[in-house]
């Protein structure tokens, strides 16, 4: 027996021998992974970063919710062919479990997440900030200034949109889950915006630090804006003027870029694409957002289809005689369009509201004026090439007169691949924060200021550029100012956060949108916290908002 | 001289072993075997030193120091004196010329088996000897029929006969022999004393399943009668007499607590396997797959059924603990087919069946979706859609995305075993053409088992399976053709595709579009199983095996949507390609020790292993092409190309100890032990160890034991253990980001953004498991049957919860929570009616689970009551999978005016219940509507047979979950109306039903929420209904031969169930806007050469 047994652990210890493994395999070192520790060491590992943050910022101009959300269910637009429910029924379909919202949200808290382990890694010893032109002190400052910068404007989103928001300052870790989130009133969280926007608008370069990125008159602009929200004008009149003193910054008042010599209007130039970004002229542009055909990081917005017109689907004696054509805009979809008060808004010699910003009209064009798209197909023997088929908009879009193909639409959305028409994107940059918006917040400084021949002369600047008649200091009243907005800003400011800001979002859009507008309630100010957030929130109640 | 003999074997023979074994590593990887042809006597020197031996003394030395047999006749040398001999370094050949030549025996060697034999004028000699007689007899079966093939010999001699075709033997024997054994395989061995008769009738049984049956535990096999965890066999006819696609069809409802669930329909249906309830929440609950004994890391439905040869399910903790860190969900243990000694046999299968739809969605048609639409929103309209209607046309895109399914299957076999070497060869075909159009598969493979003897005590053998699939082709989405406006056209006027079949909304696509596709999707497998099984020849009972398993799975994906298709108008032409390879690779080291010392057996088994598994992938997609002619060939032409990679490798290493010990086959006890480290783990938690214990005590065997006529069979058995789980993959502990790049201008800016969060302490999810057992078997096991009950908690559970947006990222893995699970399991197999020629049988199993969440994050609320989860829906005491939802009360009617204007709605729009009746409809009035996992499973078969014609009936049911109803709603795209939707019993003023509310936006929701219909899915379901005939005896004969049998089965013919959707098996949202069940009737032959 005593044999066996030792011949059986001699035997055993033998078969261990052939295969002993070593234990390293089981250490994991994932060639293919990267994480905040391995990417946040030097400079280009933070710039990085801060493409993927201004990606996420991007998406504001990039999906349709997150468009619509802003842009539609206003004064100034309602919904046409339709997209999310609840800017046409409102009532029971703008609920805590509507899925827009809810992604929205989640993007803005990605967006936060992202800045906030930015911020936080660069206080780390070890990192190596050297790089550029700058020393390593200054990189660090400029690296941090800009995730500030869109942190604050992710809060912005976040409180005009929901009011009063968990307030988060720190990258999450796996360790630190939290199921008792608290809802920081909105009063405390823009102060902190005012603190990030403070800080970053002494690092953020005055021509940005790359194409499309903040300038420091974008952040200033930003900090204007929430200076009038917490209603300090003074301090709003101060950054504003700041911007609009800063000699780079300067208005588009004549003709440039790719279609100079072609007719058009300056206003227009600076949503042409080839146009819209400083580095291509545009010298009022603060913040571009930007996209790129055929590039790898370029993605597509859709802008232009929820926004630019229907055309294609105009139809004289069963005809669709509109081809789709880039200076159409491509393929519109008018998921949502101006309201008829805003087409009716402008004075009729006002180039911002010529054809070449605001489509009233088409002409019928041969295989030649339509090149390289096909020819437009005449309806009858009655039409020839060179007539004109005119936009509708003598009755309002209401609840039973929607999903119109003729229905007037501005050009500032239009864009897509001038190669194919079917394409569903557009690649066209987007003009984002410009000097005129921080005019006009000037001129609401002002106004709150009690300075209405202030407020008047810093509008006229924005006005007689396009030609509008000048306005008088006697005109002068916050709706004024707000249509002044719609005119100059219509699909570029967040109007309903301008709105709500002014607190005049339910009064205006009650009595301008007919297709949505009028069944909105005051609980609408502000959107339910998504139901999926607050049962997450384990221990603690989060509180809806009221009327939910 | 005996102490010599040791020393030499010791020396050369540990050197080979450790030789053999590095070489067989190596050879083993390759896939290679080669059987030496070497001429073995011409290498092999004898040394023969012996001082007055029997012959048969030298010639077991010479067995001894060589691999030789000899072959002779006990009797031969017993007259022949004793020899005394020296001679060193010889050849056999020399020792035997030597040797027993003088004495009137020949010899021949064939290889290293040497068969002696006498002389013509010896045999004279001894045949002259009287005292021999003829007897004669007939073998037969318990049903009286003949079995050929049987053999009767004296006992304890080598003399013995065939029984002939007609079941007749005739032999001649000694006077002096005293006992007749007549055996065959699968039947009980009989005996029967001479007695001096001359005419003897034997009638065979069947070996009774579950007495001297030896099945595969994992690591090693037992006789059923000594096992004490609850592991179960596939009833063989499931396998054999079924016809199935996969082995997951074969095993559903055949075996108690062990749940199959179709989630995909259509020509490659995808099964879910759940053993004893759903123990993880969030981590896999699929069990482990063995095949052939090496852990297998691809999926079921890639083992041709028909290559198995059994299948066996470990359920309990004791019985899995050998697969400790994977045991938690249970262990189903594969066994292919091996040859078998005796001569060749060839055998084909063959099956050929049609497919139809068992139930498809009544959509609206045309005329009915534009009175929908008119009601609804008449504004919306558009002209094509009012064209089609007036021109009293419409488009039924169900009925042209469905077509009859074909199948066809070919499997043929050749096994058999040649002197050392047993060997299973196949190659198999399998196409099928589903009921959705263009959804295609095909399957070919093969496989050779072979295991050869290279010594007495060393064979070394290989599993390999190669196989390719072919998927190709992309098929019509039926989820689309459900949905599509039945006013919009399929075709154009030319007769091609429409591009965009609703001309005012672009973006609609066609649902067929996917048959204009160039789609390949093909994989080629390798599984190679390669062993070596070393006896000692020093230590009885000493055991070794070598496993090495190594699988790669080749794939190999494109597709190209052209400009004939909207995808391909609007990306100008668009491909993805993608190639990935998944390789693992398994080493086992196998060392057992089995042996009776007088009544107590042991058994012991120790394992070190190692598994590892890599993954990677590349893949190109690519668009705007300048046009259609290379597709995917061409990606260099194309504008916008996007290369990207994928990588993952997991290791797991274990140390696994064993014992199992009988005594007198009557107190069995288990003993187990594994140790797992788990690559994924965090670098503190990647260990963990795995014990149980299992008892089991032969009530029947006991001497006191009375009844033993009635009771023939009568075990208790216990177990308890711990199983683990570790079914998360790579780099989950590690916090990480992902690409999110950016563009300045037109350049590219890389960039990154945080997408997960890692836990560093991630380990091992624990299932603590009891289970209790009783194994019966009445009146000579015409009655048998057993009766599981169990008891799992499992902590620590890998769980990816929801957690709030405000984290920037919403799911975390974490180790936390409890769960448990229950139930009963009873299996009853009785032999109804047993005549000669008619015989019933009835198999039944019955399982019931309780599963329930004990605990989740430890949080206690202000009543000291744990908190429940509700963003993921988990609640403490409930299942884990629970419908939680506004619960439908109906429509409100037009008397309850008043109470639907309270909380904001009206009659005829949906009433969900204010269960607080707090008179607001709130968050708060959610409510658990049943369980998604069902409680109740059985299973029934009844076997009748009556000559050769076989009807069996197998019913499949299953109770006690509830499932939503996605296909009721209105969700026709708001007011515009753009998809189709199920004909429902719309409410109106003068239909004031409460089945359906009315046609109206707002109708489907009130106060915001949506109400839904949740609905039983329960069913009973005529699974399978096989009848078959065999070819009598003499008709084979006739043709040559030895097996041919005709069957018909029809599938999923007749199901009862309350649920209106789809289907009762496809209950999820997604199946259930796929393609849908298939009912199937199928004609198969079988033949054997």
């Amino acid at each position: 027996m005593k044999i066996l047994l030792s011949k059986l652990v001699f035997t055993s210890f033998l078969v261990i021998l052939l295969f002993g493994c070593s234990k390293n395999i089981l250490v994991e070192n994932p060639p293919n992974v990267i994480s905040s520790e391995s990417l946040y060491q030097n400079l280009a590992g933070f710039e990085s970063g801060l493409n993927g943050l201004y990606s996420l910022a991007r998406f504001s101009r990039w999906q349709s919710e997150k468009l619509e959300n802003v842009l539609n269910g206003v004064d100034n637009m309602c919904s046409n062919y339709g997209r999310s429910q609840i800017f046409y029924n409102w009532g029971t379909t703008n609920s805590p479990t509507d899925k827009d919202l809810k992604e929205t949200f989640e993007w803005l808290y990605e967006t936060i997440n992202a800045a906030n382990t930015i911020i936080n890694r660069a206080d780390g010893e070890q990192i190596d900030w050297t790089g550029g032109s700058l020393d390593g002190l200054e990189n660090k400052n400029r690296v941090v200034a800009e995730a500030r910068a869109i942190r604050g404007w992710a809060y912005r989103r976040l409180t005009y949109s929901w009011g009063d928001v968990p307030l988060t300052l720190t990258e999450s870790l796996g360790s630190s889950i939290k199921t008792n989130w608290v809802r920081t009133p909105v009063a405390e969280i823009r102060k902190q915006i005012i603190l990030d926007y403070s800080f970053a608008q002494q690092y953020v370069p005055i021509e940005g630090s790359l194409q499309g990125r903040l300038t420091k008159g974008a952040v200033q602009t930003y900090l204007a804006e929430m200076y009038l929200t917490i209603n300090k004008p003074d301090s709003a009149l101060f950054w504003a003027n700041k911007v609009i003193n800063e000699p780079k910054y300067k208005l588009v008042t004549s003709r440039y870029g790719v279609k100079k010599s072609e007719p058009g209007v300056p206003f227009m130039d600076m949503f042409i694409e080839g146009n819209q970004n400083r580095e291509q002229g545009n010298t009022e542009a603060l913040w571009v957002v930007q996209f790129e055909l055929n590039t790898i990081g370029g993605s597509g917005n859709q802008m232009s289809r929820a926004v630019t017109g229907n055309y294609n689907q105009i139809t004289i004696n069963k005809i669709r005689p509109l081809q789709y054509t880039y200076d159409r805009g491509g393929r519109g979809k008018s998921y949502f369009t101006p309201t008829k008060w805003w087409i009716d808004s402008y004075e009729s010699q006002d180039e911002r509201a010529s054809n070449f910003a605001l489509r009233k009209y088409f002409i019928l064009r041969n295989a030649v004026g339509n090149a390289p798209y096909p020819a437009d197909v005449l309806p009858s023997t009655s039409y020839k090439y060179g007539d004109t088929i005119k936009c509708v908009w003598n009755n309002d879009i209401t609840r039973t007169h929607a999903q119109l193909p003729d229905w007037p639409y501005s050009r500032k959305g239009e864009g897509t691949d001038p190669n194919n028409m079917l394409a569903d994107f557009s690649w066209a940059d987007q003009v984002y924060v410009r000097l005129a918006d921080t005019y006009l917040l000037k001129a609401e400084a002002q106004f709150k200021l009690g300075d209405l021949a202030g407020a008047a002369t810093t509008i006229n600047v924005i006005r007689v550029r396009s030609k509008a008649n000048p306005v008088t200091a006697a005109k002068i009243n916050i709706d004024f100012i707000l249509d002044e907005r719609s005119r100059e800003l219509f699909l570029e400011e967040e109007r309903r956060f301008t709105l709500l800001r002014t607190h005049k979002w339910f009064e205006r859009t009650k009595l301008y949108n007919h297709n949505g507008g009028d069944l909105i309630s005051r609980r609408d100010t502000l959107f339910p916290i998504p139901q999926s957030v607050i049962d997450a929130n384990l221990t603690e109640v989060m509180p809806q908002n009221p009327g939910w | 001289m005996q102490k010599k003999r040791w020393n030499h074997i010791c020396k050369s023979g540990w050197q080979k072993i450790f030789i053999m074994a590095r070489a067989m590593v190596f050879l083993m990887y390759v896939g290679l075997l080669q059987v030496s042809a070497s001429v073995y006597s011409q290498e092999t020197n004898l040394h023969l030193k012996v001082e007055k031996a029997s012959i048969s003394a030298v010639l077991k030395m010479v067995e001894e120091q060589s691999d030789f047999l000899f072959l002779y006749r006990s009797d031969y040398f017993r007259e022949i004196p004793d020899v005394t001999l020296n001679m060193q370094d010889v050849k056999l050949e020399e020792v035997l010329n030597k040797l027993i030549v003088p004495y009137g025996f020949t010899y021949e060697v064939d290889n290293k088996t040497v068969v002696i034999k006498r002389t013509a004028s010896v045999a004279d000699k001894k045949n002259a000897e009287p005292q021999k007689r003829t007897i004669s007899g007939t073998v037969m079966d318990s049903k009286g029929l003949p079995i050929p093939g049987a053999t009767v010999i004296i006992k304890g001699t080598t003399v013995g006969i065939t029984v002939d075709t007609d079941g007749k033997f005739q032999l001649s024997i000694p006077n002096t022999a005293k006992t007749l054994a007549v055996s065959f395989i699968g039947m009980k061995t009989q005996e029967i004393e001479i007695n001096g008769q001359n005419n003897f009738s034997f009638t065979l049984e069947d070996a009774t399943i579950g007495l001297e049956e030896v099945v595969a535990i994992g690591y090693g096999s037992q006789k059923r009668i000594d096992i004490t965890g609850s592991v179960v066999s596939l009833p063989k006819e499931r396998l054999e007499m079924v016809p199935n696609l996969n082995i997951a069809q074969a095993i559903q409802g055949a075996i108690p607590g062990v749940m199959i669930q179709t989630t995909t329909a259509g020509a490659q249906p995808d099964q879910s396997i759940l053993i004893r309830g759903r123990n993880s929440i969030t981590a896999s609950n699929d069990p482990l797959l063995v095949v052939d004994g090496i852990p297998y890391m691809g999926p079921i439905s890639d083992i041709n059924p028909s290559e198995v040869k059994a299948i066996e399910i470990l359920k309990d903790a004791s019985a899995a603990a050998i697969y400790g860190s994977r045991g938690a969900n249970g262990v189903i243990l594969i066994t292919t087919k091996e040859g078998v000694a005796g001569k060749t046999t060839i055998s084909y299968e063959g099956k050929y069946s049609i497919q139809d739809v068992t139930n498809v969605s009544r959509q609206l048609t045309g005329p009915e979706f534009y009175a929908f639409k008119m009601e609804r929103s008449p504004t919306y309209m558009t002209a094509s859609e009012q064209t089609m209607f007036d021109s009293g046309q419409w488009t039924d895109w169900v009925n042209l995305a469905i077509r009859k399914g074909f199948s066809q299957e070919h499997n043929i076999s050749v096994s058999g075993s040649t002197n050392n070497t047993k060997y299973f060869i196949s190659g198999g075909l399998t196409d099928v053409s589903g009921v959705a159009k263009n959804d295609n598969f095909k399957r070919i493979s093969t496989r050779i088992n072979v295991e050869t003897k290279l010594g007495d005590w060393f064979s070394i053998g290989t599993r390999t399976q190669l196989s390719f699939d072919d998927a190709s082709g992309k098929e019509a989405s039926f989820e689309e053709a459900l949905e599509k406006n039945p006013l919009s056209s399929a075709y154009d006027a030319n007769g091609k595709l429409t591009i965009l079949p609703w001309p005012e909304q672009t973006v609609v696509n066609n649902p067929l579009q996917g048959l204009l596709f160039d789609d390949i999707d093909k994989s080629w497998q390798i599984l190679s199983n390669n062993y070596a099984i070393i006896n000692f020849p020093f230590i009885k009972g000493l055991n070794y095996r070598l496993n090495t398993g190594v699988r790669m799975r080749f794939t190999d994906r494109a597709q190209y949507r052209g400009r004939d298709t909207k995808d391909g108008v609007e990306s100008m032409g668009r491909s993805t390609t993608s190639n990935s390879v998944n390789n693992s690779t398994v080493i086992e080291n196998i060392l057992s020790f089995t042996r009776d010392f007088g009544k107590h057996n042991i058994f012991a088994t120790a394992v070190y292993s190692y598994e590892g598994a890599k993954g990677n992938s590349n893949s190109l997609s690519a668009q705007g092409y300048p046009n259609d002619f290379l597709k995917w060939y061409s990606p260099v032409q194309a504008s916008i190309i996007k290369p990207s990679t994928t990588f993952n490798e997991t290791n797991l290493i274990s140390q696994m100890i064993r014992l199992n010990y009988t005594y007198a086959d009557k107190y069995l006890v288990t003993l187990t032990t594994r140790r797992d480290g788990y690559s994924g783990f965090g670098a503190t938690t990647k260990w963990g160890i795995f014990p149980s214990v299992a008892l089991g005590w032969n009530l029947v065997n006991e001497e006191f034991f009375p009844q033993k006529n009635i009771i023939s069979k009568l075990k208790i058995r216990a177990s308890i253990g711990v199983n683990g789980n570790q079914a998360i993959g790579a780099y989950e502990t590690i916090s990480r980001l992902t690409i999110e790049d950016m563009v300045a201008g037109n350049k590219t800016q890389p960039g990154y953004k945080p997408s997960k969060l890692g836990i560093d302490n991630l380990g091992w999810e624990s299932s603590h498991a009891i289970n209790l057992g009783l194994d019966f078997g009445i009146y000579k096991n015409r009655i048998t049957g057993n009766i599981d009950w169990y008891h799992t908690n499992t902590t620590d559970l890998l769980l990816n919860r929801a957690i709030s947006a405000v984290h920037g990222i919403t799911t975390i893995t974490q180790n936390i929570g409890e769960t448990q699970n229950k139930g009963l399991e009873l299996s009853l197999d009785t032999k109804n009616i047993v005549t000669n020629k008619f015989q019933w049988s009835t198999s039944g199993n019955l399982s019931y689970n309780e599963n329930k969440i004990v605990s989740l994050y430890g949080m206690l609320d202000s009543n000291g009551k744990e908190i429940d989860d509700v963003a993921n829906k988990w609640f403490i005491g409930q299942p884990i999978n629970v419908n939680y939802d506004y619960v439908w009360d109906g429509v409100w009617q037009l008397d309850e005016a008043t109470q639907a204007a309270t909380f904001g709605s009206r009659p005829g729009y949906v009433k969900l219940k204010d269960v607080n009746e707090d008179g607001a409809l709130t968050a708060d009035d959610r409510q658990i509507i049943g369980q998604k996992d069902p409680k109740l499973l059985w299973g029934l078969t009844n076997t009748l047979s009556y000559g050769n014609f076989m009807l069996s009936i197998f019913i499949h049911g299953v109770h006690g979950a509830t499932a939503l109803n996605y296909l009721k709603n209105d969700d026709v795209q708001g007011v515009e109306v753009r998809y189709n939707t199920l004909k429902k019993n719309w409410w109106t003023p003068t239909n004031p039903t409460n089945d359906f509310y009315m046609n109206k936006l707002e109708a489907s929701k009130m106060s915001g929420q949506s109400g839904n219909i949740y609905e039983s899915t329960d069913f009973i379901r005529l699974k399978d209904l096989t009848v078959s005939y065999n070819l009598p005896k003499n008709l084979l004969e006739k043709f040559n031969i030895n097996r041919f049998r005709l069957f018909v089965t029809g599938r999923n013919l007749f199901t009862l169930t309350d649920w209106s959707g789809m289907d009762p098996e496809l209950t999820d949202e997604k199946s259930q806007q796929a393609i849908p069940f298939q009912k199937e009737y199928v004609l198969g032959l079988n033949l054997g050469f």
